[in-house]
């Protein structure tokens, strides 16, 4: 039995409230050596820092371990999630290289180049709006109170091109439950830091500032959404959305919202940014839709990054199955 | 002529340097994650940039006094051409497989597309007729036909810009070059201009 299997065998608890009926796309899942590797790594790093996951020590450790080697995420991974991908993660290299994040600038390139400044500890999250629990959060706590999980899932960026990416996160439908949504709640509104000090850009007019996203409830709470901490079994790095970001695999990645302090509950369909800055290119729900193109290039075709030609978009990212339901009724061209 | 020859070099090392820069990005990180984006970028840039080197070559030969300088503006005009075609080539290979549909399709809708396909069109004869016999045999045409380069760069100008990242101005100095590049070309502008 390899140590992987060990770490499997000794699942806590199952992967999720919907893991045992939900039918994702990877019964035929084979795990790639590589991750399975990644987890064997993540097993040493368990066994290594033991209760590493217990209340982090001072401010500063948990400072100097984000910008250190200690890369390795102190909270293993337990089992494949029913909602994997069977296909190939993206070479991790590609995947912290080229991303959009604009608060550090709009080149791809520029978030791995830039975003190394960003302070990911102390962080708080703060949940309030229509809720009756409203509370702020320390990160460190937050990942103690939700077991990471490792969800390996595609990326479709709204450029057209795509990547496989195994999170790490846990799903944000715990947490939401947790602050007990009020009657009224209906939306679901996410807001980045802002601190220009961290996030050059933010010393321009590139998008108005800070980045706001948002979902509809019944969205945000679909077992595919979660809030992930980590990638590739590592501590998510700060050109990815360090600490703490949002993952729904079925939009555009512009919705995923990147480094979270703020998560409300509303009554309204809350501002975003991409909408605000161009409501003709950037819907709200911005649901992955081979038929509606953008207005400047086509959304039929993707170029998965690591692959030449372009290969063909799937409707909702290929999560039609799990998340199509959603949107029965509505006209998918006009809310785009 | 010696400083004919320099101009010459000068073109061929300048027609060439783009594949160094593409050589150099590939042994440094292979072009990065989106190898294929980045091609089509650079060798894009590569056809943009040597069309305007091609249109500085007579405003810079008549300011100096060397109108031995006009092999120079033939051999970036060609370079341009052949970047061009290349950067074009990629994309119908690369991002549209080929196919026609998609390609039409492409141009029907996406107004930058159409815009270097127009550019590129344009090149295309005036590459084919761009040595001495074409010169000789179209006489007095051969002026008019090649004024369509301002036509070609207006174009190929007008597809980055229409293609661009929000809130960022990719376009702007490619546009700032050409105008500059056209005022020049101004009578009274040429005039003051001329050294004799
Ligand atoms: C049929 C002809 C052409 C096609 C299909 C084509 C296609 C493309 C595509 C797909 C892009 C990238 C767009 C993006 O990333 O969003 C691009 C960019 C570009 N193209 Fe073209 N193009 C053509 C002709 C031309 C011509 C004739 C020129 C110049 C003389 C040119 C210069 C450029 C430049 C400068 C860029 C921008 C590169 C950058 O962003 O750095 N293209 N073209």
């Amino acid at each position: 039995m390899s140590r992987a299997d060990a770490l499997r065998g000794r699942a806590r608890r199952p992967t999720g409230p919907d893991a045992g009926k939900a039918t994702g796309p990877a019964e035929d899942r084979v795990t790639p050596p590589e991750l399975v590797l990644g987890r064997r790594r993540l097993l040493a790093a368990a066994a290594g820092l033991a209760l590493g996951c217990g209340p982090s020590g001072s401010v500063e450790e948990a400072r100097s371990a984000s910008t250190t080697e200690a890369k390795a995420f102190p909270v293993p991974v337990l089992r494949p999630s029913p909602f994997d991908t069977g296909e190939p993660p993206t070479s991790r290299r590609d995947a912290t290289r080229y991303n959009n994040f604009y608060e550090f600038g709009p080149d791809k390139r520029d978030p791995a180049r830039r975003a190394h400044i960003l302070r990911t500890r102390p962080w708080t999250l703060r949940v309030d709006g229509e809720v009756h629990r409203p509370r702020t959060i320390d990160l460190d706590l937050l990942l103690r109170r939700y077991p990471a999980e490792e969800r390996i899932y595609r990326l479709r960026c709204v450029e057209a091109w795509s990547m496989v990416i195994p999170w790490i996160g846990f799903p944000l439908a715990r947490l939401l439950e947790e602050c007990r949504p009020t009657s009224h709640a209906r939306y679901v509104a996410f807001e980045s830091l802002l601190d220009p000090e961290q996030m050059p850009a933010q010393h321009t007019d590139l998008l108005p500032w800070p980045y706001r996203e948002g979902l509809r409830l019944d969205e945000a709470m679909h077992p595919l959404v979660i809030l992930a901490t980590g990638m590739y079994g590592e501590v998510l790095p700060p050109q990815n959305g360090a600490p703490l970001r949002l993952v729904v695999p079925w939009k555009y990645g512009f919705k995923s919202i990147k480094s979270v302090v703020r998560i409300r509950l509303t009554r309204r369909q809350p501002p975003t940014t991409w909408n605000q800055r161009a409501p003709r290119e950037y819907g709200f729900f911005a649901n992955v839709n081979p038929e509606v193109d953008h207005p400047r290039w086509s959304q039929r075709r993707e170029r998965r990054i690591g692959e030449l030609r372009r290969r063909p978009t799937l409707p909702f990212n290929g999560y039609a199955e799990q998340v199509a339901h959603l949107y029965r009724g509505m006209d998918l061209r006009r809310f785009f | 002529m010696a400083r004919g020859e320099t101009a010459r070099r000068t073109a061929v090392g300048l027609a060439m340097a783009p594949a160094l820069w593409i050589g150099i990005g590939l042994a440094r990180d292979g072009l990065g994650a989106n190898p294929v984006e980045e091609l089509v970028h650079r060798t894009g840039r590569a056809a943009l940039l040597l069309l305007l080197a091609s249109l500085s070559v007579s405003p810079l030969g008549r300011a100096w006094g060397r109108p031995q300088l006009r092999p120079a503006r033939r051999l970036l005009g060609l370079a341009a051409l052949g970047w061009a075609a290349l950067h074009a080539g990629i994309t119908a290979l690369l991002d549209l497989g080929l196919d026609p549909g998609a390609a039409l399709e492409e141009l029907r809708e996406r107004p930058h597309m159409a815009a270097g396909a127009a550019a590129l069109a344009l090149l295309i004869p005036l590459g084919a007729t761009s040595h001495g016999a074409a010169m000789r045999w179209l006489g007095r045409r051969w002026k008019a036909l090649h004024r369509m380069v301002y036509v070609a760069a207006s174009l190929a100008v007008l597809h980055v810009g229409l293609q661009g990242k929000l809130g960022t101005r990719q376009a702007a100095p490619f546009a700032a070059a050409l105008a500059l590049l056209l005022a020049v070309r101004l009578p009274p502008v040429r005039r003051r201009l001329t050294r004799r």
